[in-house]
């Protein structure tokens, strides 16, 4: 039950990219197409779990006992990018798809992963962990998608061109905010 | 969807700013937090000078992320000694904005090749906005809470950087 209730809402009521602000350059900055931002949010959600059980792992059993938690984002930064190279690897063998699209360095500067481990690892049991990453992972691929019908819709309307690019999409990823925040009420 | 171009903030300082959003709730938060990302932007990038001719390159990455994560975790340690009510506001944000900043400074960057003068340019952009953004939501905040909560961060800021892109491109072209 813990396991469910830490899924939705570090999916809906707690999304990291809405009301903890992480991840957003990311989300915002969308291709022209819905199959690179799904494949790249998939990417994403596979290597933060992998990632957020290895630190689990490596923070309760050896760096904790020793006493040297500060050392937390050295290891951190070592595995992540171990993980991530394999992760695109991987998927570029197994995929099979032309990709030019995704690169190790899009899904390093997610600063999701990095606060969804740092919250993770603190968590009481190693499934709590697992949900809290797969939850952190597909909250950032659902606002992506959301963001990227919404775009697709505003660029037919006649904005003011300051308003083009970047800063229309800050103002539009605030109103969805504000419409996520009433997911808050179905938490007990 | 075509992505427009924007004249004055470049890929990387965009990116930059849209990762601080976290520490704008007041003057002293944004200050402090964006002196901290400058002094670890322009440390790493003179450390990896020094090794960039003598690393393989596939490696300097890593070598990269490594020294990154290192002086995260000594700011963090200065952090907790010397300003511990930043310290208890933001949390494990601090860490979270000190690693990646530097990190999408250098990808994002058309440049490449660690240099110095895009540590600089991207710091010194990166001071001005998030301490802009900080100004406006704390003083509009005193009288009106919704200001901090964090939707309101994406909406004054979008607000922000049309008027300066508005500002700027008319000053151009006259």
């Amino acid at each position: 039950m813990e396991f469910i209730y830490l899924l939705v809402a570090a999916t809906f009521s707690d999304n990291f990219v809405l009301s903890k602000l992480l991840g957003v350059y990311p989300a915002i900055n969308a291709q022209d197409k819905k199959a690179p931002i799904v494949r790249e949010g998939i990417l994403v959600t596979i290597a933060l779990t992998i990632i957020s059980v290895l630190n689990y792992i490596l923070y309760t059993w050896v760096l904790e006992p020793l006493n040297v938690s500060y050392l937390v984002t050295i290891i951190f930064s070592l595995i992540l990018f171990l993980v991530v190279q394999l992760t695109v690897s991987i998927s570029k063998k197994v995929g099979k798809y032309n990709n030019e699209d995704i690169s190790v360095g899009q899904i390093v500067t997610n600063s999701i992963i990095l606060a969804a481990v740092l919250l993770s690892i603190e968590q009481d049991h190693i499934m709590h962990s697992v949900a809290y990453a797969i939850g952190a992972g597909l909250g950032y691929t659902l606002i992506s998608i959301l963001l990227y019908d919404v775009m697709d819709r505003l660029d037919d309307m006649a904005i003011v061109s300051a308003f083009k690019g970047i800063p229309i999409r800050l103002i539009a990823l605030g109103l969805m905010a504000y419409a996520f925040s009433g997911f808050s009420g179905i938490m007990p | 969807m075509s992505t427009h171009k924007n004249k004055i903030f470049n890929t990387s300082l965009l990116a930059a700013i849209c990762t601080g959003f976290v520490a704008t709730t007041s003057l002293k938060v944004a200050l402090s937090m964006s002196i901290a990302v400058t002094i670890v932007l322009i440390i790493t990038n003179l450390i990896m000078n020094l090794f960039k001719n003598r690393a393989p390159n596939s490696m300097l990455l890593l070598f990269y992320m490594v020294l990154t994560a290192f002086m995260t975790g000594i700011m963090y340690l200065i952090f907790q000694a010397y300003l511990p009510d930043i310290v208890n506001e933001l949390g494990i944000y601090i860490p979270v904005v000190l690693f990646s900043v530097p990190l999408i400074s250098q990808i994002f960057s058309d440049k490449g090749n660690y240099s110095i003068t895009n540590a600089l340019t991207t710091s010194i952009g990166f001071i001005l906005v998030i301490c802009c953004i900080g100004i406006i939501r704390g003083i509009l905040g005193k009288n009106n809470t919704a200001i901090l909560e964090p939707p309101a961060a994406f909406i004054v800021t979008g607000i922000l950087l049309a008027i300066l892109t508005g500002i700027f491109n008319k000053k151009k072209t006259v």
